[in-house]
């Protein structure tokens, strides 16, 4: 038996989210089946993005030309992302996009590393990331394809400003139909289904399937068990947004600061650098928070948690309006792209599939959990003394999370659960450069002579350096793809 | 005293038992810690090993080459053969048959799943298994090792073996012992626990020797001297959904379609009966449900298909499916058939007893044995073993027979959620969301569903996106050059003579 494939898919709100999903469904929905976006005021972007290098597989996908896409968007390089004052004044560490040294003997690099420094010197973890130091140094070179060159291990993401990554997105869209609009009303049926988004100038939106991509959810939040759940583990309800002077030569980094009110983060742009404070509303006034930024900023509200179910009946949320967490792990989109990715994977037919959606509903909020996780864990790994941060370590953390990093501490084992973000090297930067130490490594190490180790880590540790010392300064890799 | 997590290395282990998975267990150790710890295996030629799984899954070469054998050498002594897959035979209806080949089918286009396209365009192309080449070569007899160059159509085969497994637990002793393992030849009489923790101490054995050890194997199978009877560890049963409790193997003659490069699988009465072609002999077996059938009739049904005479008498074991629901227990880690059984039907055994050491390698203790790695290795191992349970699960499940009582109750009863929502997802669009913990990837599942009757109602809508003239013509130059290559390739037998032939004349009995 076949159902009748879609018919008509309606977009609601005009931001990242909304564009992205459009984009994707344009190209995959049959040929008489084309995307309306309604896009809602309060929808405008606002600020920078840091992505993860999986993005730009997404611009594959589109057919984005990534250096059109850096120019109309203000594009820089991201390697990594840097976090100080984590773990008391002091604290410094980046977590590159690049593999860490190098497996040795089949054992897993950090356990080497681990091993050495416990018998003197064997530097910092992220000496052996090319990302990293190539990061901290300010320098920048695009990977190599030849798997013998140290370049080889390296990948990036991007730094793009928001409204201007929608522009792009609007452009490239092809056979989309997109207004302006506000919602007025939604209308459901009788079995709980939307019948129609009924908009401010009396406008009808009737369509197969809805997307919510609104800031709020505010039209998955009328279908049935899609409720919204907070997430207590994450302490910041505020970001405040502004943009200062760029740098001379800023870093392909990303970079996130504690302060005492929540965190700042930088993210470079050409012609200037976004910032971005998070806070707690009620610990820190909207003026207290434009006096940390030094100046005037917007405010935007930020809500960790997410839907009971991101995809009720005809309707499924992305972006926002399904789930939100303080962004701080530089993985912006990261949510939206894997949404609309299982949203084609499980692409629903006209008279709703019940099954698709416990699928979809399944894998994202395991998705989500993971990537939660690992906000959550630099919280309860930083050691601060400001009362926002002794509340943040004072919630009890996910029973995987609570797993892992026990794992972890007892011998640099990295627990990978089904639909992680983040992977083993990604975990095992983020555990060692926040201060999480194993009390031993696998003896499985054991069998390479120390000696002979601690010459190949210095070795290692000497190539990347002079590697990233070779690489052009990251202003001039811009200039060189104008 | 507070134990310490950071205890002293481990120096002694102790494997008890000398089947496949002892000396799997043993090589792997004597090698991997290569001299750090002395290992030690107690068995008894009194004891017989059970010998099942004597077909493997690809990657048998991982632990091969960890293990640094030379594959022809170990050929020759195993007397094995090449396995390309695994023909089976009635299992969705009287006369069915498919196969499943190891390796993938066909190539993604525009990173749509291959399996998606050829859903669409299915009429106009052919089965899928003319996408697979170990498929094609398997169905024609045919052999030859993969191409190292990825641009090539032989780059894509795989492949596994079928060998004597008491001809490779022999092989695997020789290994171990020039690593300085020891074997011991003994019975167990008795075992001691510490006073003050309950972890093993030592093992007794009948003349009076005490062996003491740090980390204990129990690789006794069934038995599961250590793991069950002296550390009384729970065992979880799957009999509801895998009814089969009991099997009888004999071995015979060549004969019948002689040296297939495949295992065959044919569902039967009440259960379903093995055929695995080594170079000496065939084994065969009928793995059972003893609800629905006796030992007679599944004897006589068993004599009835085989290739030629009979070369040994029965041989009747027992088994309930399921899990040791904690498979390491203080200092005793459970390998092979102490932790659990599945019928061997997808050829697992073996490769669950090489998950098993590679986890063990892995999270290898210390003297404080850290209820961490413990609980991880034990969380691994469940999920891994569950996921294979469902894998099995499913080629009973769907099926349309309703010839006898044994098919009518696997056809109507319940599985595990985790199964049926897979079925479910598959049955529907096609669609597959694969666990990083299985050992069965995408292609494995296409080929039972498919096989097993389970056509997607539809495809992926994204392969509307692609010019389907264009797919038909670019899909039909893809299943010629698996044909032309696989023609191309050389006889199994004949090139098992060329690479491996073993001694047949050096008298190892069957």
């Amino acid at each position: 038996m076949s159902r009748a494939p879609l018919k008509s898919v309606a977009v609601l709100g005009g931001g990242v989210a909304s564009w992205m999903t459009a984009c994707a469904l344009a190209r995959v929905l049959p040929g008489e089946c084309r995307p309306v976006v309604i896009e809602t005021a309060d929808s405008v972007p606002r600020g920078a993005l840091s992505t993860l290098p999986a993005l730009r597989a997404f611009h594959g996908l589109l057919g984005l030309d990534e250096a059109t896409l850096m120019r109309v968007a203000r594009g820089t390089y991201k390697l990594g992302a840097r976090y100080n004052g984590w773990a008391g004044d002091g604290h410094d560490h980046v977590e590159g996009f690049s593999d860490v040294g190098a497996s040795l003997d089949g054992v897993a690099f950090h356990h080497h590393w681990l091993r050495t420094r416990a018998r003197g010197d064997a530097g910092r973890y992220e000496d052996y990331s090319l990302a990293a130091v190539a990061g901290r140094l300010g320098r920048f070179a695009p990977p190599s394809e030849d798997p013998r060159s140290v370049l080889s291990t390296l990948s990036y993401g991007l730094h793009l400003d928001a409204a201007a990554y929608v522009a792009t997105l609007r452009s490239a869209a092809g056979r989309v139909e997109a207004s302006t609009g506000e919602i007025a009303e939604i209308a459901l049926a009788a079995d709980g289904q939307i019948a129609a988004v009924v908009l401010a100038d009396g406008r009808r939106i009737v369509a197969d399937l809805f997307i919510d991509a609104t800031p709020d959810g505010r039209v998955i939040g009328a279908a049935p068990d899609a409720a919204w759940i907070d997430d207590p583990a994450l302490p910041c309800d505020r970001l405040a947004l502004r943009e200062v002077a760029a740098r001379a030569n800023p870093p392909p980094l990303t970079e996130f600061e504690a302060a005492p009110e929540g965190w700042l983060r930088r993210v470079p742009l050409r012609g200037g650098d976004a910032v971005a404070l998070a806070y707690a509303g009620d610990r820190t006034s909207a003026d207290e928070a434009r006096d940390i930024l030094g100046g005037d900023a917007t405010i935007v509200p930020l809500r960790n948690g997410h839907r009971r179910r991101a995809w009720s009946g005809n309707c499924v949320a992305i972006g926002p309006a399904a789930s939100q967490v303080e962004p701080l792990n530089g993985d912006d989109l990261q949510a939206i792209q894997s949404g609309v990715g299982r949203l084609i994977a499980l692409l629903p037919t006209a008279d709703g599939s019940p099954l698709a959606a416990l699928e979809y509903n399944r894998l994202m909020a395991e998705e989500q959990d993971r990537a939660r996780d690992m906000a959550a864990f630099r919280y309860l790994a930083a050691t601060r003394d400001d009362p926002l941060w002794i509340q943040a370590r004072g919630t009890a953390p996910s029973p995987a999370l609570a797993y892992k990093q026990a794992q972890f501490e007892s011998r640099g084992r990295v627990v990978l659960y089904d639909e992680e973000t983040f992977m083993e090297g990604a975990w095992a930067g983020a555990f060692l450069g926040h201060g999480i130490t194993p009390h031993r490594h696998d003896r499985l190490a054991d069998r390479l002579p120390a000696d002979k180790a601690d010459a190949v880590l210095a070795r290692l540790r000497g190539m990347i350096r002079e590697a990233a010392q070779a690489m052009p300064p990251h202003a001039d890799a811009l200039r060189d793809r104008p | 005293m507070i134990s310490s997590p950071i205890g002293a290395p481990i120096r002694k282990v102790l494997v008890l038992g000398g089947g496949t998975a002892g000396w799997m267990s043993a090589a792997a150790l004597s090698k991997v810690l290569n001299g750090q710890v002395e290992v030690v295996l107690v068995e008894s030629e009194l004891i017989g090993t059970v010998g099942v799984g004597e077909a493997t899954i690809p990657p048998i070469l991982t632990f091969n080459g960890k293990l640094g054998i030379d594959e022809r050498e170990f050929m020759r002594a195993t007397r094995a053969t090449f396995k390309l897959g695994i023909e089976f035979r009635d299992w969705t209806r009287l006369g069915d048959r498919y196969m499943h080949p190891f390796g993938s089918f066909g190539l993604d286009i525009e990173a749509i799943k291959f399996h998606q396209i050829w859903r669409k365009v299915r009429d106009r192309v052919g089965p899928i298994d003319n996408f697979n080449l170990s498929a094609i070569a398997a169905r024609s007899n045919r052999f030859a090792l993969p191409d190292p160059d990825p641009a090539k159509v032989l780059s894509s085969l795989k492949y596994a073996f079928h060998f004597d497994a008491g001809l490779y637990a022999r092989f695997l002793r020789g290994f171990a012992e020039k690593r300085g393992a020891t074997r011991i030849e003994g019975k167990v009489a008795d075992v001691a626990l510490r006073g003050e923790d309950g972890f093993i101490q030592s093992v007794t054995l009948e003349d009076g020797r005490v062996i003491e050890a740090d980390l204990f194997i129990d690789c006794t199978g069934f038995r599961a001297l250590l793991i069950g009877q002296t550390l009384g560890g729970r065992y979880l049963d799957w009999s509801r959904w895998l009814p089969n409790d009991r099997a009888v193997a004999i071995p015979c003659d060549t004969g019948g379609d002689g040296l297939t490069p495949y295992t065959r699988a044919t569902a039967d009465k009440a259960g379903w009966r093995w055929r695995i072609p080594l170079q000496h002999r065939t084994g065969n077996g009928y793995v059972y449900s003893s609800a629905h059938i006796g030992e007679d009739e599944a004897l006589a049904a068993l004599t009835a298909g085989l290739d030629g005479p009979a070369r040994a008498d029965p041989n009747f074991l027992r088994f309930q499916a399921g899990r040791r629901e904690q498979a390491w227990i203080k200092n005793c880690v459970a390998i092979g058939l102490s932790s659990g059984f599945l019928e061997p039907l997808e050829s697992t055994s073996i490769h669950l007893i090489q998950a098993g050491i590679t986890k063990l390698l892995a999270l290898f203790p210390d003297k404080g044995f850290d209820p961490l790695e413990i609980d991880e290795y034990n969380r691994l191992t469940a999920q891994q073993v569950e996921l294979v349970r469902d894998f099995i699960i499913l080629h009973f499940k769907a099926t349309e027979r309703s010839d006898t009582p044994y098919w009518d109750y696997v056809r109507t009863m319940d599985i595990p959620d985790s199964l049926a929502r897979k079925i479910d997802l598959f049955a529907g669009r096609g669609r597959l969301f694969q666990s990083d913990y299985d050992l069965f990837a995408e292609p494995s599942w296409i080929a039972v569903m498919l096989g097993q009757g389970i056509v997607p109602r539809q495809y992926d809508a994204l392969v509307d996106t692609l010019p389907e003239a264009a797919l038909v013509h670019r899909l039909k130059r893809m299943s010629d050059l698996i044909g032309q290559t696989a023609q191309a390739m050389p006889d199994h037998a004949a090139f098992i003579a060329r690479y491996c032939a073993a001694d047949l004349a050096a008298g190892v009995s069957a």
